[in-house]
């Protein structure tokens, strides 16, 4: 049984009458990658604040067991922010020093460390550049590489991708992972529904609320109430009053019959089985595999809290 | 307090100022700029000197000297007095810089190549008197060639506590250099990292808000001492402007006071969004400030309710005390009701800054 790294109870953040943040509850287990999914404004950035203890909030924060916001606490977490944030006309070293200083880094592993880094992100070549020489990927770079200087226990990465070119995405993740494969537990929020798929569980924030929690295909399932299967026929009326008649929820859509089930690849067989009893023409059936993006939509266009 | 961290902030805040090299610009050539410009205006030309002649000899020899020394335009002669001391005494109220006292026997003298003249100059403004003498060497000499005899001069130096106008402004400018650029850099500081976002990004590290002050202020304080000597050793090795009192003393007053000013600017870069609005919030204080400290003019000269203003901005206390200490020598038994104000003015100022500085830490961003 794996042991919660940051247990998050009943937050509220308000920013004056504006519920930024309304009773969230959530827990991020050791060695697990935790996404937070949700439109811009859902909250995720505040809620990552709140965590790192930089504003005001109600509710309470656990992180390895101990209060947020505490100097030793801030020691065990590595933080990445959304923009670009390192000092401009420092070179990539002196921003790496600085922090390994500010974070309390003994000065006998301070070099070590830099250079272990540096190679991970693979930056050794850039060790003595002035930083506002750099491109935006060897910027990004250096921000992950400042965020571990002190190897803290948990990485919260705010959107750590958000303006980076597929492959470095790409390259980023597999740090991500490599990192987690070492025992490193991981919050990221993120708008790319690929990498949501990296990620152990997910939760799906919309205006300061979670409205849903789970794996990738689980939330998916959830977002429909089940799986689809989709149906072409002649008579297309014809399946969807038969199915229904067997107690199936089906309707058409977009020129297809639609089934929804809790497990289309089990249910595909018994509703042909049916159709075919009823002489029911069919041209073409398929388990339609949603993506995470269709659920996205769906719970951040929907009405219905989860 | 931890020296570590301290020592990290110092050195990070050093490097981002050295390398921002426009800023440097300002914050070298600034300073220099205005001494010597104030330097130049007010220290003036050696011309048209006022000068006394004591005459005892009236012969040929010391008419030929008067004559060529009316006709430069160093030396205005405005005085024929009959005795040494009453020129003295009137180099001592101001009225004239030099006197010539032409000994009775000084036409006979040079024949056997023994002439003498006195000088007496105002050591207060060691140019004038170095011109001066220069001029009556020259003319005593071409002089001394005319006639074949030798003509020796004395020099005579009288110690005046009178002030000129560069005097009077040097202490002013250091006060207004120390405030002006005191505030501008830290208020463009705490503000240049909101914008950077590196603030909440040193937000997040266990780096205590003390500590990321003290280094911040440590480097600034550094940088303004750089513009604080190089406005001392300009205003003393080209305009001869001299400090009487204590320089310890000073010093400890100039650093209180930038002190007070880093604290104000702080606490302007907590509430101002963004660098420029710390800029020009510093900027309206320090031009405000220079008009109504007693910058051109003494605090008794300024008119009732300009300086009923005076006695509400610090660098009017400011410059009250660099004044007494630089011009009349002062120490502290006579500056430190000034010091007392400074010191109040100090502490509210950087408490307001820390107060300022953890609830914008604590705020939305």
């Amino acid at each position: 049984m794996s042991q919660a790294k940051l247990i998050v109870e009943n937050l509220t953040v308000r920013y004056g009458e504006f519920l930024a943040v309304n009773e969230l509850n959530f827990q991020v287990e050791e060695g697990e990658i935790l996404g937070m999914l949700g439109p811009n404004g859902a909250g995720k950035s505040t809620t990552i604040k709140a965590i790192l203890g930089l504003i005001p909030f109600e509710g309470n924060i656990r992180i390895a067991e101990e209060d947020a916001g505490s100097m030793n606490v801030r020691k065990k977490i590595g933080y990445m922010p959304q923009s670009f944030s390192l000092y401009q006309n420092l070179t990539v070293q002196e921003n790496m020093r600085f922090f390994a200083a500010i974070y309390g880094v003994a000065k006998s592993d301070v070099e070590r460390r830099i250079d272990e880094l540096l190679q991970i992100v693979e930056l050794e070549r850039w060790k003595d550049k002035v930083v506002k020489n750099l491109s935006g990927g060897m910027k990004q770079r250096l921000m992950l590489a400042c965020s571990m200087i002190h190897e803290p226990e948990i990485m919260i990465l705010d959107e750590p991708t958000a303006g980076v070119d597929p492959p470095l995405r790409r390259a980023f993740w597999d740090h991500f992972r490599e990192l987690n494969e070492e025992g490193k537990t991981i919050l990221v929020t993120t708008h790319y529904m690929d990498e949501a798929e990296n990620c152990h569980r997910l939760i799906v924030m919309r205006n300061g609320v979670k409205i849903a929690e789970g794996g990738a295909d689980e939330i998916k399932r959830r977002a429909l109430g089940g799986e689809l299967i989709l149906i072409d026929s002649v008579n297309k009326q014809e399946v969807v009053r038969i199915l229904t008649g067997f107690g199936f929820d089906s309707t058409v859509v977009e020129g297809k019959v639609a089934v929804l089930a809790e497990n289309s690849a089990k249910t595909l067989p018994e509703v042909m089985e049916i159709l075919r009893k009823h002489n029911v023409p069919i041209t073409y059936a398929e388990t339609k595999k949603l993506t995470l993006e269709d659920a996205f939509l769906k719970f951040i266009g929907g009405d219905n809290d989860f | 307090m931890t020296s570590k961290e301290i020592l990290a902030v110092f050195v990070k805040e050093l490097k981002v100022v050295v390398r921002e090299k426009r800023l440097l610009a300002i914050l070298i050539m600034q300073p220099i700029i205005l001494i010597t410009v104030f330097g130049y205006a007010f220290s003036g030309e050696i011309k048209n000197v006022p000068a006394a002649i004591i005459d005892d000899d009236s012969s040929v020899a010391s008419r030929q000297i008067i004559l060529a020394i009316s006709s430069t335009e160093v030396l205005d002669v405005k005085y024929f007095v009959a005795t040494t001391s009453e020129a003295v005494d009137m180099i001592k109220q101001g009225d004239i810089q030099v006197a010539i006292y032409i000994p009775e026997g000084f036409f006979r003298d040079i024949q056997s190549k023994n002439g003498r003249i006195e000088v007496f100059v105002d050591e207060s403004n060691f140019n004038v008197a170095m011109t001066a003498l220069n001029l009556i060497e020259k003319v005593s000499s071409s002089l001394s060639r005319e006639l074949n005899g030798g003509i020796f001069i004395e020099q005579r130096y009288i110690f005046t506590t009178k002030t000129r106008m560069i005097d009077f402004i040097a202490p002013a400018i250091i006060g207004v250099v120390i405030q002006m650029l005191g505030l501008i850099l830290s208020a463009s500081s705490i503000a240049r990292e909101r914008e950077e976002g590196t603030l909440e990004l040193i937000l997040a590290t266990p780096l205590k808000s003390v500590d990321l002050i003290a280094g911040k202020f440590l480097a600034i304080t550094c940088i303004i001492v750089v513009d604080i000597f190089n406005v001392m050793l300009i205003a003393h090795y080209l305009f001869n402007v001299e400090v009487r009192g204590s320089i310890l003393l000073l010093f400890a007053v100039q650093l209180l006071f930038l002190t007070g000013s880093i604290g104000l600017g702080l606490a302007i870069s907590s509430i101002s969004a963004t660098q420029l609005q710390g800029i020009q919030a510093s900027m309206l204080m320090a031009i405000v400030s220079i008009f109504l400290s007693g910058f051109f003019y003494p605090l008794e000269s300024m008119p009732e309710i300009a300086r009923l203003i005076a006695y509400f901005i610090p660098l009017t206390y400011a410059n009250l005390a660099f004044r007494n200490i630089m011009i009349k020598g002062n120490g502290l038994d006579i500056v430190y009701p000034y010091v007392a104000v400074l010191i109040l003015y100090t502490l509210f100022t950087t408490l307001l800054a820390t107060r300022l500085l953890r609830r914008k830490i604590g705020g939305v961003s």
